[in-house]
């Protein structure tokens, strides 16, 4: 299932019109789902790939000819946001192109025909009908967006940097980055020079955050390595392959801080960020519950940092002595995507992060004042990912028992010796796995009855999480090195019969927009509190639904929900339905009963 | 495996493994030989192509003689397995264990096989396997500890790590971080920090026990201590006497290969610990590598592991007496410790080897001067001058040893000229100004110019000791009462700083100000100008870790 390179550069000369096509999918209401599983999906699959039936033809392209650039086997991310206001996720894939001798003319198409190598942006155009049941389809909106990304892609970050109630694109490039800012008529805006918030060192992961609490998105942008394709070097194992990442030096990250005119300011150096490592992923959280976002950076090889709001307009890096520079044995790992949430229910954000394989993937427990402990062999998660080079990742639901669980995508970086051995022409390929959390802080591997699509072996990288359908449970965009975007759509509430959740969208108006940074409790008769994280950062590389599905297992109502703004209001509501959308706007709730 | 630096790949380093756990290769016993494939070598060198195209020839054809043996399967997967080729290795081990099921060896090296492909489950359940046959094999026992510890299952894991400790003092280290890992695990943390603190009592260059020790003492509230041993934290892995592996990286040499090339790259970007960790691996496959030696030696001294750094430098110095560069780094690590005697031995012995070398020369001087042979210092410092006009310490050196001497005419000419050389350099201003203030040769003597030099110098340097030469040209100059002004400014900057012996001396010359007397001793015999401390350089290291 593998896309060759072969296949590739033939794709690549091909012209073919994108058929939209259509698949009905369950409707919104538990009672009322058809228990007949998406055509294409076993009726016992978890996940069923969709991307073909609904119209997503999008093919990644690193070209690779036997260079061995070492920023080839990087990219490349997608994003799921709404970014025409319909309520429904859109999605938008980050694309690469040939290099070096191979560059791409002007007039070089994508793999699916429809229209230049650059990144695409397909509209969601899901239909939900009277009695519940949908569709869902996809359209390629690109040239209609204006949207012009040929630049060779690696990462996206989404929200809405201006307040103006439109969702916004940051993306991240091997080289200049683009700022995207939504028009509000469909169509975007490169202001990347305007807004001052370029970086042409070799970006991967970025975020969105309100670290001075302003009410205007700042942002974080991770810098890799100083590469270039004149310093590429030749690597061998058996043959030869791909470089480590330390035959480079790394690059400063930056924070760039958002006046709110329309601008943003470089802060790195008053914000005393000023450690910095090879960058792959980028997440922020409060981790030390003062009130304050802090931003927590993966780096490849070298220490992980994790930046502590100091609350003054600076940051102090906390990660050593807080446990979560380096793994158990005081390794510092191949990082690469990273999450956090709150996975043991004691209220507080925990970090968990891929790497290489040979090594484990990490679990770092938070105690909640910002002091981890490496709980990988103990939770059961470290050894299954041992033999994986993991990239993107998410805490999620995805079967609305409470618990949060993890999928992780894989794909190696280097030759794998088997695949080599078979002759393979792009040996890096893996399968992707997916950990049911057990409720004990203990996690079981169930990639086995994940879905069909967890078979296929792939170089994957991007993953981004959200509710495509708008059915109340977790979907999946899966970006592919090399290979195709797959859609994973959430099949679990045919299997057995699912749970509530209730799914929750927060509105800002004296704070962020988009509420980044907030959190929300919901309180249960029935069990213990769930937090939940209002973010669209974490991953690899991609950008997540900022909305938030909870998943509530078994409780058939809710006694409350509690939402602490990022500016640190508190508010409730009480009596708010289950099993289906809902839209919190500040303002609207009450203060705490408690 | 959890990286704990025992397998034979180096462990954290490997860049991937060799396939997925899940359905690769068979782990049952194969029912008869089975055939290997010759694997793709053209990443390889050539001459290591032909070595391993050559040994599989002959197992081939033995084997199509139906005379191969265990031996001869073993010895070439040993062979692929030295050489990173683990899919071959694998073959050759499953038919040598076949043909020879009571050889522990073959169990052995496929169970680190295992564990390098990162197949724990196999890995364990072979070494188990091999434990069968020798069931009190430390390096077996800490393997095994190690895989059960991955899996979580504490409790058999550390039976092993104590059947390891009671039995092979070899693998005491090794055995006692298990232990204390566990600990962690448990959350016990005092046992945990017992645990390793024994560990790196015996062995304080494992740099890697810092870390876990210094999370025991977080969670046992001390700060502090976790802060310094987070200080200390490198990648030096504890060491464990491994004889069989040894045999594999002997047989390939190519643990040595690939270690040197990660180890150099390591040297390239300042990344001493990893450099440690490498050349311990090139090392150990060949100690007779005098040149890697004294890079391990170099890289040690890096992180701050002296003891080590001393005893490399002087194994490859056994083995290589004419290595200049061994003698130059071992002489400034004895002169930063302040056997200055010893240093002088290597130094001269690094400048004789190589007359080239720079750093040599002026540590040589510092030595000699520090030891107060200045006679022989300033011919040492003039031998780099031949070298380098330019070289500044070096000029300021000789300058100083001819004060000390009593030479200050001969001290001018040379500061003289030396401010000619490097006019930008304050350090010879400043000294000049000195002699041309306070000498007791009074045709030395210049207060005018010496006030010019001070006053430019204090343009932008206000240290005590340029106010105290200003002091010394006003007094030169009849002007007693800006000198003891000047004078007293700097004995309050003494006294603040509870130097009781330098404000002795400065409240001596200040009564002679006091009685209008000028000074006629421009530095103090015990002033640190005539002891230079050790010049450092990292030029040693480079040349050492090239390819």
């Amino acid at each position: 299932m593998r896309l060759s390179f072969s296949r590739v550069a033939t794709t690549l000369l091909c012209v073919a019109a994108a058929a939209a096509c259509d698949v009905t999918e369950a409707p919104s209401s538990r009672n009322e789902r058809t228990p007949e599983p998406p055509t294409g999906g076993a009726a016992t699959d978890i996940f069923v790939d969709v991307s073909e039936r609904v119209g997503l033809d999008f093919v990644h392209v690193n070209g690779m000819t036997g260079e061995f650039y070492f920023n080839e086997t990087m990219g490349a991310g997608g994003a799921v946001f709404d970014y025409d206001n319909d309520g429904d996720l859109d999605l938008y894939l980050i694309q690469g192109h040939m290099q070096g001798p191979h560059a791409p003319s002007s007039d070089a198409r994508s793999p699916a025909g429809t229209g230049p190598l650059a990144d695409r942006l397909f509209r969601n155009d899901l239909d939900i009908r009277a009695d519940g049941s949908r569709t869902l389809r996809f359209t390629d909106v690109t040239e209609a967006s204006g949207i012009d990304a040929r630049g060779y892609g690696m990462g996206v970050s989404a929200a809405d940097y201006n307040n103006d109630g439109w969702v916004d694109l940051y993306v991240t490039n091997f080289g200049s980055n683009q700022l995207l800012r939504n028009n509000q008529d469909g169509t975007f805006t490169d202001v990347i020079e305007v807004t001052g918030t370029d970086d042409a060192r070799w970006s991967v992961s970025s975020a969105f955050l309100d670290y001075d609490r302003d009410g205007w998105l700042d942002l974080y942008v991770g810098n890799y390595l100083d590469f270039s394709l004149e310093t590429n070097i030749d690597c061998f194992s058996n043959v030869r392959t791909y470089c480590g990442p330390d035959n480079y030096l790394p690059v400063p990250d930056r924070l760039f801080r958002n006046r709110g005119d329309g601008t943003f300011e470089d802060v790195t150096a008053v914000a005393q960020i000023r450690e910095y490592g090879p960058a792959l992923g980028v997440v922020t959280a409060d981790f030390n519950a003062d009130g304050w976002v802090d931003i927590y950076v993966a780096n490849d090889f070298t220490e992980n940092r994790c930046w502590i709001n100091q609350g003054d307009g600076t940051f102090r890096n906390t990660a050593l002595l807080g446990g979560s520079a380096l793994n158990e044995v005081g390794d510092a790992e191949a990082s690469m995507g990273v999450d956090t949430g709150d996975f043991d229910g004691d209220g507080d954000d925990d970090l968990f992060m891929t790497h290489l394989g040979t090594q484990t993937n990490t679990l770092y427990v938070n105690d909640g004042t910002g002091l981890f402990e490496d709980w990988s062999l103990r939770t059961g998660l470290g050894p299954p990912s041992l033999p994986y080079t993991g990239f993107g990742t998410a805490w999620v639901d995805y079967d609305n028992d409470s618990w949060l669980d993890l999928l992780v995508v894989n794909g190696a970086v280097a030759a794998l010796e088997r695949l080599t051995e078979a002759g393979d022409p792009y040996p890096l390929h893996q399968t992707n796995q997916l950990f049911r959390n057990l409720g004990n802080m203990r996690f079981d591997e169930v990639t086995h009855r994940a879905g069909a699509v967890f078979e296929l072996s792939e170089v994957s990288r991007g993953a981004a999480f959200g509710d495509v359908d708008n059915d109340g449970d977790i979907d999946v965009l899966v970006t592919n090195n090399n290979g195709p975007a797959r859609l994973l759509l959430n099949n679990l509430d045919n299997l057995d019969g699912g749970h509530h959740w209730i799914g929750l969208r927060l509105l800002g108006h004296t704070v962020n927009r988009d509420m980044l940074g907030a959190r929300v409790g919901v309180f249960r008769d029935d069990g213990p509190p769930l937090w939940r994280r209002v973010k669209s950062d974490g991953s690899y590389a991609s950008a997540n639904d900022p909305r938030v599905l909870v998943g509530l297992g078994a409780s058939e109502r809710i006694a409350a929900l509690r939402a602490i703004w990022p500016d640190g209001q508190i508010e409730e509501w009480h009596d708010v339905a289950i099993d289906q959308w809902t839209t919190l706007t500040e303002g609207s709730g009450r203060p705490p009963s408690e | 495996m959890v990286c704990a630096g025992l397998s034979l790949q180096g462990a954290c380093a490997a860049p991937e493994p060799d396939e997925q756990a899940v359905g690769s290769a068979p782990s049952a016993e194969p029912v008869a030989p089975a055939p290997v494939s010759f694997p793709r070598v053209s990443g390889l060198d050539v001459a290591v192509q032909q070595q391993l195209r050559n040994a599989h020839a002959a197992v081939e054809v033995a084997a199509e003689n139906d005379r191969v043996s265990g031996d001869q399967y073993g010895e070439l997967g040993m062979l692929y397995q030295g050489h990173g080729l683990r899919i071959p290795a694998e073959g050759c081990y499953l038919n040598a264990q076949h043909l020879a099921p009571d050889d522990f060896r073959w169990r052995y090296y496929l169970g680190v096989l295992y564990d390098d492909m990162t197949q724990p489950e196999k890995a364990l359940e072979t070494l188990e396997a091999a434990l069968a046959l020798r069931p009190d094999d430390g390096p077996t026992l800490v393997r095994v500890g190690e895989l059960l510890l991955a899996q979580n299952r504490l409790d058999e894991s550390g039976e092993r790590f104590r059947e390891a400790l009671a039995g092979d003092q070899g693998v005491a280290v090794a055995a006692l971080v298990g232990l204390g890992r566990i600990d962690l695990q448990q959350r016990r943390f005092q046992p945990a920090s017992e645990h390793l603190e024994q560990a790196l009592s015996m062995a304080p260059g494992t740099s890697s026990i810092h870390y876990p020790l210094a999370m025991a003492y977080r969670a046992l509230g001390d700060t502090a201590r976790a802060e310094t041993h987070l200080l200390e934290r490198g990648a030096v892995r504890p060491p464990m006497r491994d004889p069989l592996i040894n045999e594999v990286r002997a047989v390939s040499n190519i643990g040595k290969l690939a270690s040197r090339d990660r180890g150099a790259d390591a040297v390239r970007m300042g990344r001493w610990d990893e450099a440690v960790v490498a050349y311990s691996e090139v090392v150990a496959a060949d100690p007779t590598d005098a040149v890697s030696r004294a890079t391990l030696a170099t890289a040690y001294w890096r992180t701050g592991n002296r003891e080590e750094a001393r005893r490399e430098f002087r194994e490859a110095l056994r083995l290589d007496p004419a290595n200049a560069r061994a003698h130059l780094n071992l002489g400034i690590v004895l002169a930063e410790d302040g056997e200055d005697d010893e240093a002088v031995v290597h130094l001269r012995r690094a400048v004789t080897t190589d007359p080239g070398l720079n750093l040599g020369h002026i540590n040589l001087g510092a030595a000699l001067q520090r030891t107060g042979r200045d006679e022989e210092a300033i011919q040492q410092y003039g031998t780099l001058l031949q070298l380098d006009p330019a070289n500044g310490p070096a000029r300021l050196g000789q300058a100083f040893s001819l004060i000390r001497l009593g030479r200050h005419a001969a001290a001018r000419t040379q500061l003289e000229e030396a401010l000619r050389v490097l006019p930008d350099e304050p350090a010879f201003a400043h000294t000049l100004a000195r002699l041309l203030a306070a000498s007791p040769d009074a045709s030395v003597r210049d207060p005018q110019r010496a006030l010019a030099l001070v006053q430019q110098v204090a343009s932008t340097l206000r240290t005590p000791q340029v106010l105290e030469t200003l002091a010394m040209a006003m007094a030169e100059l009849g002007r007693y009462d800006e000198a003891r002004q000047s004078q007293r400014a700097v004995l309050e900057v003494a006294e603040r700083s509870g130097d009781a012996a330098l404000a002795t001396r400065l409240r001596e010359t200040l009564s002679v100000y006091e009685a209008g007397r000028p000074s006629r001793e421009p530095f103090a015999q015990d002033d640190p100008v005539f002891a230079p401390p050790p010049f450092s350089g990292v030029a040693s290291a480079e040349a050492e870790g090239s390819r």
